[in-house]
């Protein structure tokens, strides 16, 4: 498989100033490691679900590929071209085959600006204009299931299914290989929510575009994908293929995050497994396997190093557990 | 059914909002009842009326701009709608109490959380204060709260989503409330503490012998806690059913619809990268709606008999009631 893009041990740090009583009694600003090494790839036309819960770096990680964020370290490379080492400049250009969609597309839009300008903003950005430029926003918000007559209208005018359409439509129209999608149906209502996912899926078939899915609903991002990485504390702990991850997954958060989701079946009797406790912080993340605080299979030499992500047995299966395996995950005893 | 009323009745009310010269109803013709140890769910999208229904078993809708134009709403045979502002007061926190979504709104952020759980038994059941800080202790650890002691201490902000969520539980819990609300009490929390705290709420619930209204989006979570289920559209219950009869055969058009559109694992009978079932368009706002059925402009069943009638609801089968001429034609769910 030859990649689009291909993320290798990307890092984002954030310092986390003390506070002014914090600077006073001697504390030192906290380093927090957002994302710590992370690699990925998604091959063209290919979606890649980015799951975790809050506070696991998955935005930042899809910040980080814009260049919204500059990594720490690490190499971002797109088709051939590494991202991170461009100047803001040479970025601009090539912003135009990376787009983004945000989960509340209301703070990405001028409210006092029709739709349409917001829409045929990158489009003016690479020099389009006149007649060809309206031409392209008309058949965008065709694209989209918007009308043409909505065009002039304003953000407030439009519903939240209706606001991510627009949030689409820009982030459509330069035609980019990649598009990021950060939580991108999380705010609507399901049945909206269902409008927009089969217009990702329809768009993709279209124009071949690849997505980087980042969401925490593990229902949607099956739903969508077609590779997954699941992400604990700034790493990256599993990724498979969909159907592989979702059927046999081996790393225990993986295997506890399924577990969690509520199923729409009164009668289902699932030995659900309650992971105890909460997401440490990334601040001061555990020693060695950072999940091992809430693991049930967790043991002294869990503390002592940390599982590298390696490959398992079926293809582009990787796992980052010194335990990993496919059975079912014991219940935790300490409560 | 017994000569006892039960625990909450609900009846024909109607809750409206005015903006600028205009009202309109926010909840219309809304009756349902329940009892003691039971939880009913009440679920529906944004602006179909579930949290304002809530808010008026609590009396807390804004007045102005809200108002409560017609109904009753009672508790143990009371009503609720009769009561003077300070008997209210007293029901509130004693007799019923509240989860909302966002735990820190109704924290408040300069007072530790021993004192907030502290306060509602002083306010309400006058023990004085070592009382009532040895009782939130007590509260703490029936939430399963980790290293409660220390937690007495803490503020709000020091504790992680979960954790509030807990404490807002705990000083839910703190005088034994006989009707408890949960407004999507786990909407704002992970996946992983969404479990902990569903399973919290189904040991507390059985412990009291409350009844629950649980208002939610999410159809699994309402399958996972509820018995029965009201399904709110623009305003008005258009299904009313036990969870496992609404589950199987939907007789509603909207919550079939509710159910085809939501995206499931596939080790639980969903499909990938198939198209998911698409309701077309949008809830209509109060005041552009017609005469007939609200889900008519958006129901593939719909005839002009919708268009022109708002149909009644009806037990479909047993104890299963619904608001469509076209209950019969519906096909099960895939």
């Amino acid at each position: 498989m030859s990649s689009l893009l291909e993320v290798r041990g990307l890092s984002r740090h954030f310092r986390a100033k003390a506070g002014i009583v914090g600077r006073l009694t001697g504390q030192r600003d906290d380093l927090l490691r957002a994302v710590d090494g992370v690699d990925l790839d998604i091959a063209a036309g290919e979606t890649l679900g980015l799951v975790g819960e809050s506070g696991c770096g998955k935005s930042t990680v899809g910040r980080c590929i814009l260049r919204l964020e500059r990594p720490d370290a690490g190499t971002v490379v797109l088709d051939g071209r590494d991202l991170a080492g461009l100047s803001d400049g040479q970025m601009r250009s090539l912003r135009k085959d990376v787009q983004i969609v945000f989960q509340d597309p209301m703070a990405s839009l001028n409210p006092r600006r029709s739709v349409g300008s917001a829409v045929a903003e990158p489009l003016m950005n690479f020099g389009m204009t006149g007649t060809r430029l309206r031409e392209a926003v008309a058949d965008l918000f065709a694209r989209v299931g918007l009308g043409r007559d909505q065009i002039d209208r304003f953000p407030h005018e439009f519903s939240g299914g209706q606001r991510q359409r627009l949030g689409i439509a820009r982030a459509l129209g330069l035609r980019p290989r990649l598009i990021v999608l950060d939580e991108p149906v999380s705010a609507l209502d399901v049945s909206v929510q269902a409008q927009i996912i089969n217009l990702l899926i329809d768009l993709q078939q279209e124009f071949g575009i690849a997505y980087l899915f980042i969401a925490h609903d593990l229902a949607v991002v099956e739903h969508i994908s077609h590779r997954v990485a699941v992400m604990y504390l700034g790493k990256v702990v599993e990724t498979a293929p969909t159907a592989t991850l979702y059927r046999a997954p081996q790393h225990p958060y993986t295997k506890a995050l399924l577990a969690a989701v509520p199923v729409d079946d009164p009668d289902d009797s699932r030995n659900r497994v309650i992971l105890q406790g909460d997401l440490p912080s990334p601040s001061n993340p555990p020693s060695g396997c950072r999940f091992r605080t809430r693991c049930p299979l967790a043991d002294p030499y869990c503390a002592e190093k940390e599982p590298p992500l390696v490959a398992a047995d079926e293809e582009q299966h990787a796992v980052a557990c010194h335990y990993a395996s496919t059975g079912p995950l014991p219940q935790n005893t300490s409560a | 059914m017994t000569a006892n009323p039960p625990l909450l009745a609900v009846e024909q009310l109607t809750v409206s909002f005015r903006s600028g010269r205009r009202e309109s109803p926010a909840v219309e013709d809304v009756s349902f009842t329940l009892d003691a140890g039971e939880t009913l769910a009440i679920v529906g999208e944004s602006g179909s009326g579930k949290s304002v229904t809530s808010l008026a078993v609590m009396r807390l809708i804004p007045d102005p701009p809200g108002r409560i134009n017609a109904g009753r709403i009672l508790l143990n045979g009371k009503d609720l709608l009769a009561l003077n502002d300070s008997d209210m007061q007293r029901i509130r926190g004693n007799d019923i109490a509240m989860i909302f979504q966002e735990p820190m709104t109704s924290l408040n952020p300069v007072m530790t959380v021993g004192t907030q759980i502290a306060e509602s038994v002083r306010l309400h059941q006058g023990r004085n204060t070592a009382e009532a800080r040895q009782h939130a202790l007590d509260m703490l650890r029936r939430v399963q709260m980790p290293s409660p002691e220390q937690r007495l201490d803490q503020y709000p902000h020091e504790l992680s989503g979960g954790m509030r969520q807990r404490i807002v539980i705990a000083m839910a819990l703190a005088c034994n409330p006989m009707l408890l609300i949960a407004d999507e009490p786990t909407t704002a929390l992970d996946v992983t503490v969404q479990a902990q705290v569903l399973d919290l709420m189904r040991t507390i619930r059985s412990e009291l012998d409350a009844g629950v209204l649980l208002v939610t989006h999410d159809l699994g979570v309402v399958a996972e806690m509820a018995d029965r289920v009201l399904v709110f559209y623009a305003g008005r219950v258009v299904e009313s059913a036990p969870v496992r009869s609404l589950m199987r055969r939907p007789r509603h058009p909207y919550t079939l619809g509710l159910l085809g559109a939501m995206p499931r694992l596939s080790t639980r009978g969903g499909t990938r990268h198939e198209r998911l079932l698409e309701i077309p368009g949008n809830v209509p706002p109060p005041g552009s709606r017609g005469p007939g059925c609200y889900f008519a402009p958006r129901c593939a069943y719909a005839t002009q008999e919708c268009r022109d009638a708002q149909p009644p609801l009806e037990e479909k089968h047993a104890g299963h009631l619904a608001a469509c001429w076209h209950s019969d034609e519906l096909e099960e769910p895939a």
